[in-house]
């Protein structure tokens, strides 16, 4: 079942490829506008030591110490500015996904500039009641995750910290858990919008609900993929430590490469969330969460 | 004929009896081995005590004969102890007053408070009509009658450092019935109770069944040439004592494990479920112990010394890790620093909830800390142990003044810390070695100095710096980075000579900072009082730059005398003078029909600190001029006349000066190099559109923070 959405998200995807980059544009684009300042700092601060050449390399600890001592309160501005960039992207972001889940609602799902823009405005002011709407879920989700803190915590308090250390890393899968199956909610409830057009908070939370073990192992599947070729990357992007330009040029198309790829999973994830709803409920949302049981799709 | 005078009989039977009782009562302590023929110390402190463990309500009860030898030249009319369990008292003691309550990151438990009583004090002095109390036995049966004089109730708090604070109680005076003159000796009897703090706070105290007791017992102060020194117990501070031999009998409950300072003698099983331990150290100026049903032992040889580690049961994979880490210090140690005399040495890894205890040296015993699942590659087990180890020998061998002069024994130390860090574990990621990010303890210690080089004077009373964040950095980071930096301004045999004949020459004498000064300045072979004066006393920083560089072709000459005549001046006409007369005015250095560059570098000492400095001038044709400044001056410019421009320049190119606090103003080029800026530019770019993407990822962090 998972495998039949993860091929129809792949040839949805590859029917897609200018949407593909559009996506990949605009994530290319904030990172930029965030690099920015950073640069800007970064080579004011080097100016024309020797640093401009050694950090072309690896990277420097005795420089890190300099910059904190003399540039520390511009460098705490940066987190802020990574919370505002997060924000502002999301939004952007749900901007476009009004066009890409029109798109691969359609038939024969193919790219269509006119159709891919005007549904992105289309779907941008219901999309965004529905995150403002959609906050609402993470309330019983942070008190789920909270509570399971708070009974770990108890029982882990003066136990042998094997326990402490391995629920940690519970709390840590289920923190995100959480927040993977918020997002699925999110994706299913603009999903039932695009396909029906109906208010749809409630349908993508019942749909994630009663097929929650395909809905988690289609996410995770999308997950487990990125960070199989993170792991891949790293290493790579780490053997590319020589202070050349050549070197240096290789890096950022590499890691351009990585971000691409990563579009095109969020892509195929969506893709394939449209597929399995469909599947799983052609009719209104009240027909669908009465008929999930009877339909078998193994 | 022989008359037998039964009642005599009956007399020497009742004496023989006696006389039987005591020697059983002796013959149930076995005699102390001998660990040194001949004394390594003066042994001015002995201590005999006995003590009783209540786990539950983590109480000492002790019997201590204390035997202090006056060895000063004055008659000392008074004795100064310190009660240091009192700093936990109460939020009236000076340390809790200085601390807010934390130490370290741990902070007191609400029910946690720790104090230490003396019930009762006799003193017996030189010539007293009592019997020289066997002491051992006073110590093990308490039903003994008291020798000396009672002078419990003469016993006084003092406060002579801050005398505000009235209500501390971690310092007495005792008043004596008559001085004690130069060279003798007194018996001090006590019978004390403590308390431990819980969970262990500021390296003492108790965590359910695990106890490590340290800083338990009325301990004697030190009589300098200027009378006692005895502080209070102060939250920036350390301690101080004079060396003695130790018997210690600590009565624990059956089935726990018992690791203390010394080496272990004989296990007594008692009758109502409790086991004695005796302990016997020699030439040792404290004694900490610890116990705890739950130690799981490692044992392993490093030299010709035994080690034993006591791990906890769910540290128990770190074992090897950890002995592996004490064989390693034992052996740099003793290599590069000379003998440790001691046969053994324990590591004690302190119980979950109980960190407090954690990190801190006793002579031969030492505690660590781990947690669960540490990777290999964050060595901080490692770095604890060779650090605690380290002060075997500056804060146990050379027993500095830690009240005083905390970096004699932190900063030492921490500067043989780094040092043996990289020789093992380095060049690169001695510290951190974990997922490609590679961090030297070195770099981890500059970085820390860096975050207030300036607050204090690296030498200062301990209590008496402007923060704790200033006595961390002046006892620890800076002494680090102001050694490191005379290495490599002497060159590292050089250095490695000096530590040596400073351990060799100061063992068991308390040395002072003047004393490290003149061991440095003899060695050396020069008089580096310039450096130390700069380092220790001031708070000087060390800032050097390249300010300026740039190259302009020679220009040829123009203007009167070259290119236009004075005869001709007034009246406007220019006059081309033949070629020889020029000549005369030219720069003798530049070479006929070459393009010429005159090249100007500049540097500046930013911070106060004056220290001889290497420059290299680097040229376009590739040389490099090397260059050697005093740093005398403010600043200092260096013109050069050559056929290639200089196109960079640096000022300490090895980063020898480890105390400068801006390595990146170092140096300057003609033209900027955008490489570094790109790369760490587009690792940060790529890092945020990943997490714009992605920022559950964030979760991550949460994840690390957790665990470690
Ligand atoms: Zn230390």
């Amino acid at each position: 079942m998972v495998f039949a959405t993860l091929k129809a998200g792949l040839t949805a995807l590859m029917r897609n490829k200018r949407m593909l980059f559009t996506f990949y544009a605009v994530n290319l684009l904030f990172g930029l506008l965030i690099m920015l300042p950073f640069r800007g700092l970064i080579s004011n601060f080097i100016g024309t030591s020797h640093y401009g050449e050694i950090l072309g390399g690896n990277f420097d600890m005795n420089f890190f110490f300099d910059l904190i001592r003399e540039e520390g309160t511009a460098l705490g501005m940066l987190p802020i500015l990574f919370l505002a960039g997060v924000l502002i992207y999301s939004v952007f972001n749900i901007f476009l996904s009004g066009g890409a889940f029109a798109i691969f609602a359609n038939e024969n799902q193919d790219y269509d500039t006119k159709e891919f823009w005007g549904n992105c405005g289309k779907y941008f002011g219901p999309f965004l009641r529905l995150a403002a709407a959609s906050l609402v879920i993470l309330i019983p989700l942070a008190i789920v995750v909270g509570l399971t803190q708070v009974l770990l915590n108890s029982l882990t308090e003066d136990a042998y910290q094997y326990f402490g250390y391995w629920a940690s890393w519970f709390s840590t899968g289920l923190r995100y858990i959480a927040m993977v199956f918020f997002f699925a909610v999110f994706d299913y409830a603009r999903i039932h919008r695009v396909l029906t057009d109906q208010s749809s908070l409630r349908t993508g939370l019942s749909f994630a609900l009663s097929n929650f073990r395909r809905v988690m192992t289609l996410s995770f599947t999308y997950i487990l993929i990125g960070v199989v070729v993170l792991l891949i990357y790293n290493p790579i992007s780490d053997l590319l430590s020589m202070p050349t330009w050549f070197i240096i040029l290789s890096l950022l198309v590499l890691q351009q490469l990585y971000m691409m790829f990563r579009m095109a999973l969020r892509l195929g994830l969506y893709a394939s969330e449209v597929t399995l709803y469909k599947e799983l409920g052609n009719f209104s949302a009240e027909e669908m969460i009465t008929t999930l049981d009877a339909v078998d799709f193994d | 004929m022989l008359r037998i005078p039964i009642k005599d009989l009956l007399i020497l039977f009742i004496c023989t009896l006696i006389f039987s009782i005591q020697i059983n009562a002796q013959s149930e302590f076995k005699e102390p081995p001998v660990l040194f023929e001949e004394p390594l110390s003066p042994r001015i402190a002995n201590y005999d005590i006995a003590v009783e463990l209540d786990s539950d309500s983590r109480t000492l009860k002790g019997k201590q004969v204390l035997t202090w030898h006056n060895a000063s030249n004055d008659a000392v009319d008074e004795l100064q102890m310190h009660l240091y369990l009192n700093a936990f008292r109460n939020n009236q003691s000076t340390f809790m007053i200085e601390s807010g309550g934390t130490h370290r990151g741990n902070a007191i438990g609400n029910d946690g408070w720790g104090y230490i009583d003396i019930n009762r004090m006799n003193v017996q002095l030189p010539g007293s009509s009592d019997q020289p109390g066997n002491l051992r036995q006073f110590a093990a049966n308490p039903e003994n009658p008291w020798p000396g004089a009672d002078v419990t109730g003469d016993i006084e708090f003092i406060h002579p450092d801050t005398p505000e604070h009235i209500h501390d109680k971690s310092a007495i005076r005792i008043p004596l019935p008559a001085p004690l003159q130069p060279g003798e000796s007194i018996s001090v009897f006590i019978d004390f109770t403590s308390k431990l703090p819980s969970p262990p706070f500021a390296r003492t105290g108790s965590k359910e069944e695990y106890h490590f007791v340290a800083q338990w017992f009325p301990k004697v102060a030190v009589y300098t040439e200027q009378g006692w020194n005895c502080h209070q117990f102060h939250v920036n501070s350390e301690f101080f004592a004079d060396y003695g031999v130790y018997n210690v009998w600590m009565t624990v409950p059956d089935g726990n494990v018992v690791g203390a300072t010394g080496v272990e003698v004989e296990v007594i099983d008692n009758p109502d479920s409790t086991t004695t331990h005796y302990y016997h150290a020699e030439d040792v100026h404290d004694f900490a112990w610890t116990t705890s049903p739950e130690f799981i032992e490692f044992t392993g040889k490093s030299q010709d010394v035994d080690i034993r580690v006591l791990m906890q049961p769910d540290h128990v994979d770190q074992g090897p890790r950890h002995l592996e880490a004490a064989k390693i210090s034992v052996a740099y140690f003793q290599d590069w620093y000379g003998d440790y005399p001691f046969p053994n040495l324990t590591v004690v890894d302190p119980r979950r909830g109980a960190g407090g205890s954690g990190g801190m040296e006793y002579p031969t015993l030492i505690t660590a800390g781990t947690t669960y699942g540490l990777p290999e590659g964050i060595r901080t087990v490692e770095l604890v142990i060779i650090h605690e180890f380290g002060h075997n020998y500056f804060y146990h061998l050379l027993a500095s003044n830690e009240f005083e002069e905390s970096w004699l024994d932190e900063g030492i130390n921490t500067y043989a810390e780094m040092k043996i860090m990289n020789a093992e574990y380095g060049p690169r990621g001695d510290m951190i070695d974990l997922l490609g990010i590679k961090i030297n303890d070195t770099e981890l210690q500059r970085g820390q100095y860096m975050n207030g080089p300036d607050l204090d004077p690296m030498l200062r009373n301990s209590w008496e710096y402007y923060s704790r964040a200033s006595y961390g950095i002046n006892s620890y980071a800076k002494p680090g980075v102001v050694l490191t930096t005379l290495e490599n301004y002497l060159g590292a045999d050089v250095m490695q000579k000096i530590m040596r004949t400073y351990i060799e020459r100061w063992r068991f004498k308390h040395p002072k900072t003047q004393d490290f000064i003149d061991v440095a300045n003899e060695v050396s072979g020069q008089n580096l009082d310039w450096f130390f004066q700069q380092a220790v006393y001031s708070r000087a920083v060390l800032d050097y730059a390249v300010t300026h560089v740039a190259s302009k072709k020679v220009k040829e000459p123009s203007g009167f005398d070259f290119n236009i005549s004075t005869r001709n001046a007034h009246t406007g006409f220019m006059v081309d003078e033949p070629a020889d007369v020029m000549a005369d005015t030219m720069d003798t250095s530049v070479d006929d029909g070459e393009a010429e560059y005159h090249s100007i570098i500049k540097l500046r000492r930013i911070g106060e600190f004056k220290m001889p400095v290497e420059i290299n001038v680097i040229f376009k044709d590739g040389e490099v001029k090397q260059e050697r400044w005093d740093g005398e001056s403010l600043w200092k410019r260096y013109d050069y006349k050559t056929k290639s421009p200089a196109v960079s320049a640096v000022v300490d190119p090895e980063n020898k000066l480890l105390l400068d606090v801006n390595f990146t103003n170092n140096s300057q080029s003609a033209d900027s190099n955008g490489k570094g800026a790109a790369k760490l530019s587009i690792r940060w770019m790529f890092w945020m559109q990943f997490l714009f993407d992605q920022p559950e990822f964030l979760n991550l962090f949460g994840l690390f923070g957790s665990l470690m």
